[in-house]
C-alpha cells in the first residue's frame, strides 16, 4: 500500500492546514477594497480556529483520522500532541476575542494571518518526532510572534519592542540549532524515536567516550536555547521592553504560545536521556535557572508598578516554577508515578494552560480599559475599579489570585502538584541530589510568598482603593466576552481540574514511551540517501 | 608518518591558504615598486575616475526589492533539488529505481513530491500576491 502513509499524514495535519489557509485568506482580505470584508477579519480568523476544533473532536465521524498513532514525516501524534493542541486551539479562541480589535483596521489581516501561523506552528510542536521537524515548528511559532508585537499598536515603542525580540530570539534559536547539530552527530539521525535515546543514554552513561561531551554540550545547548521561549534567566532579558511595547492582548498570547512551545520542546529534549533530570550536568543547570528565574523575576517585579511589566517579570518566576516540574520529571524510583502528584511534567503541562488562561485574562482587562483614551498600564489607572466596573474588578483580581496560587483557585492546584512532584522526585533521588532538591522546593515556596506581595498590591489597588479618575472600559463586546471566558475556565479548573489533568497525564505517558525507530522516518533520512552521502555515521 | 584521519585535509586546506595568502603578500612587499602620488592613493573603480564616496544612502526602495529578491532565492534554493532529484523517481533500473521504490514503499511517491511542491508554490503566490496587492511593485 504505497500511498496509504501519504494519505495518512495530510489527514492527521488537517487541523494545522485549515489553520495556515485561513491565515492566507486573511492575509488577502487585508486588502479588500470594502471596509465591511476588512472588518469580517476576526470573524473569519475565529471560524476557522472552531473549525479546527470541530474537526479534531469530531473529525473521525467524516473519516478524517487526526490522531493516527504513528506516520512517517517525523510527525507522532500522541498524548503530548494532543494536549498541545486541543489547548492551542482552545486558548487560540479566547486569544482571537480578546485582540479582536486590536491592530489598526489597515493591518488587522496581516495581524490575524500571523495569529493563526503562530498557532499552527504551536500545534506542529505537540507532535513533531524529528529534530528538523521540531526546529522548523518552532520558528513557525516565533517568527510570526515577533511580527505581531510590530502591528499590534501604532508608534515607534512596539517597533523598538520586536527589534529586540527578535534579534535576541534569532540569537536563541541559533543556540537551539546549535545544540540540535550535537545532537544529530550522537544520535547519527534527527528522529527522536527509541533508538536516539538509547544512544544518548549509552553516551551519558561513560563518561570516557567521545560521545559523552558532545551529548552532554548538545543537550545543554539545546535545552539554554529554548530558555528563551520560555523566557527563564539568562535569555529573560527581552520580556518586560516586549509586554511593556506590545499591545496588552499581544503580550497575552506571548505568555501563553511560546511558553508553551518552549516546554513541550524541552520536555523532548529532556526525555532523550531518559529522564535523568536528578544527576549530572542537566540537573545543576536546571536547579541553577530555576532557582534564579524565581528569585530574580519575582525580585525585580516586586519593583514595577507598571502592571504590565510587573506580570513580564512574574512571567520569569513562573518559569522558574516550571523548571521545578521538568526537574522532577515523570518517573519516582523508575516507575511511572501514579498521580499527578509525582509526575512532573503533567504539572507543569496543567501549569503552564493554567497560568496562560489567568495572563490572557489580566492582559486582556489591561487592553479593554482606557484612561484618558490611553491604553490601562500601572497601579494608578486601575484604583478604584471596584465601585464602578464590579465584573472587571473582580475578574482582574480572579487572574491575580490565580496567578499568585491562592488556594482555591487552580494555580494553587498547579503550583501544589508541581512542589510536590519534586518532593516525590526527591525522594527517591540520590542522597546529595534529595538535599538540593529539597532545598529547591523550599526556594520556590518562599517564592510564591513573596510574588504574593506585588499580586496583592494589583488586587488591593482595584477592590479597596479610591480613584477620582477611574479607568473606562472600551464598549466592545468581543474582548469582554473574551475575558469573561477566562474567568469561567479558571473557575471551570478551579472546581473541577482533574479533566485537564488527565490530559495532561495521557501527555506525559509519551515522555516516557519514546516512539520505536521506523526504517525511513525521517525527511533527513531521504536526503542523506539521494544526495549519496558516505554511508558512515557522523560520528 | 603520523596517521592521516578524516579531517587533517581541513586543517592541511586551512594551512595551505594561510600560507599561500602570506607568500603572495610578502612578494608584492618585497619585489613590487614603491611609487606613490595623488593618482596613486586614489580609489580604484575598475579603471573608471571615481564618482564619490561609496558609503552614501540608499533609497530605502532599494530595502523592498532586495526582501523580493530573497524570497525568490530561497524559492530556487528549494526548487533546484527537488527538480534534479524528480526525474530519478521515475527510474526503472539500477540503484535509483530501489531508491525510488523504498520511498514509494514509505508513501513518498511522486505524487506526494508533486503535491508538497504544489503546497509550497500555492504559499509562494499567495505572498507574491499580498505584496502586489500591497503596491511593493510600484517604485513611485
Amino acid at each position: 500500500m504505497p500511498s496509504a502513509a501519504f494519505a495518512i499524514s495530510i489527514t492527521s495535519l488537517v487541523p494545522e492546514l485549515i489553520l495556515a489557509a485561513v491565515g492566507c485568506v486573511v492575509l488577502l482580505m487585508t486588502q479588500a477594497k470594502s471596509g465591511s470584508v476588512r472588518r469580517a477579519v476576526p470573524g473569519i480568523t475565529l471560524s476557522g480556529i472552531v473549525l479546527a476544533i470541530l474537526i479534531l473532536r469530531f473529525g473521525h465521524l467524516l473519516g478524517i483520522s487526526v490522531g493516527a498513532d504513528s506516520i512517517n514525516g517525523g510527525l507522532v501524534f500522541d498524548g503530548l500532541a494532543g494536549f498541545v493542541r486541543v489547548s492551542a486551539l482552545i486558548l487560540g479562541v479566547l486569544i482571537v476575542l480578546v485582540s479582536w480589535v486590536q491592530p489598526a483596521d489597515e493591518e488587522r489581516g496581516e495581524f490575524f494571518s500571523m495569529m493563526l501561523f503562530s498557532l499552527a506552528g504551536l500545534m506542529l510542536v505537540g507532535p513533531s518526532a524529528d529534530l528538523i521537524v521540531l526546529f522548523l515548528a518552532l520558528e513557525l511559532v516565533s517568527i510570526p510572534t515577533y511580527i505581531m508585537v510590530a502591528l499590534s499598536r501604532p508608534g515607534p515603542r512596539p517597533l523598538e519592542s520586536a527589534t529586540k525580540y527578535f534579534y535576541l530570539g534569532a540569537m536563541a534559536a541559533a543556540i537551539t540549532a546549535f545544540g540540535f547539530s550535537y545532537l544529530y552527530g550522537v544520535t547519527g539521525g534527527a528522529a527522536l524515536d527509541a533508538g536516539a535515546v538509547d544512544r544518548i543514554v549509552d553516551a551519558l552513561r561513560d563518561p570516557d567516550s567521545p560521545a559523552h561531551n558532545l551529548a552532554t554540550i548538545g543537550l545543554l545547548l539545546s535545552v539554554v536555547g529554548l530558555l528563551f521561549k520560555i523566557a527563564a534567566v539568562p535569555l529573560h532579558f527581552y520580556i518586560a521592553d516586549v509586554y511593556q511595547g506590545a499591545a496588552s492582548p499581544v503580550a497575552g498570547l506571548l505568555g501563553f504560545v511560546p511558553k508553551l512551545a518552549g516546554i513541550v520542546a524541552i520536555f523532548k529534549i529532556i526525555s532523550l536521556t531518559g529522564w535523568a533530570t536528578t544527576e549530572g550536568a542537566l540537573f545543576w543547570i536546571l536547579w541553577i535557572v530555576a532557582v534564579l528565574s524565581m528569585t530574580i523575576g519575582n525580585v525585580l517585579a516586586l519593583r514595577q508598578t507598571n502592571i504590565k511589566r510587573m506580570l513580564a517579570y512574574s512571567g520569569i518566576a513562573h518559569s522558574g516554577y516550571m523548571l521545578v516540574g521538568i526537574l522532577a520529571g515523570p518517573i519516582v524510583a523508575g516507575e511511572r508515578a501514579e498521580s499527578i502528584m509525582g509526575d512532573g511534567t503533567a504539572a507543569v503541562l496543567y501549569y503552564v494552560v493554567i497560568y496562560g488562561i489567568a495572563n490572557l485574562g489580566a492582559f486582556a482587562l489591561l487592553g479593554l480599559l482606557r484612561v484618558r483614551g490611553r491604553p490601562c498600564e500601572t497601579l494608578r489607572d486601575v484604583a478604584g475599579l471596584l465601585r464602578y466596573y464590579p465584573s472587571i474588578a473582580l475578574l482582574m483580581a480572579l487572574s491575580m489570585f490565580t496567578l499568585m496560587g491562592m488556594p482555591p483557585t487552580p494555580g494553587f492546584w498547579g503550583k501544589l502538584s508541581i512542589f510536590g512532584s519534586a518532593l516525590a522526585a526527591a525522594e527517591f533521588a540520590p542522597a546529595l541530589y534529595h538535599d538540593w532538591i529539597i532545598a529547591l522546593v523550599i526556594i520556590a515556596v518562599l517564592n510564591s510568598a513573596l510574588a504574593a506581595a506585588y499580586y496583592l498590591r494589583v488586587i488591593a489597588a482595584v477592590l479597596l482603593f479610591e480613584s477620582d479618575e477611574p479607568a473606562e472600559p472600551t464598549p466592545r463586546e468581543a474582548p469582554m466576552i473574551g475575558a469573561l471566558l477566562c474567568g469561567f475556565l479558571l473557575l471551570v479548573f478551579a472546581f473541577y481540574p482533574k479533566p485537564l489533568m488527565r490530559l495532561g497525564r495521557d501527555a506525559s505517558d509519551r515522555l516516557l514511551v519514546p516512539p520505536p525507530t521506523v526504517q525511513v522516518e525521517s525527511t533527513s533520512a531521504i536526503v542523506a540517501e539521494a544526495t549519496l552521502l558516505d554511508e558512515s555515521p557522523p560520528f | 608518518m603520523p596517521e592521516v584521519s578524516d579531517y587533517s585535509f581541513v586543517v592541511i586546506l586551512i594551512l595551505a591558504v594561510m600560507g599561500i595568502t602570506a607568500v603572495i603578500l610578502l612578494l608584492t612587499y618585497l619585489i613590487g615598486p614603491k611609487r606613490t602620488g595623488a593618482i596613486k592613493h586614489s580609489v580604484y573603480e575598475s579603471g573608471v575616475d571615481p564618482t564619490g564616496d561609496a558609503r552614501r544612502r540608499f533609497n530605502v526602495r532599494f530595502y523592498l526589492v532586495a526582501v523580493l529578491f530573497l524570497i525568490f532565492d530561497v524559492e530556487i534554493i528549494f526548487l533546484y533539488p527537488w527538480a534534479v532529484l524528480f526525474p530519478r523517481l521515475k527510474a526503472t533500473e539500477g540503484a535509483d529505481q530501489q531508491w525510488a521504490s523504498d520511498l514509494a514503499a514509505n508513501g513518498f511517491t511522486p505524487a506526494f513530491f508533486i503535491v508538497g511542491i504544489g503546497i509550497f508554490f500555492a504559499l509562494l503566490t499567495i505572498g507574491f500576491i499580498y505584496e502586489w496587492r500591497k503596491g511593493v511593485f510600484r517604485w513611485d
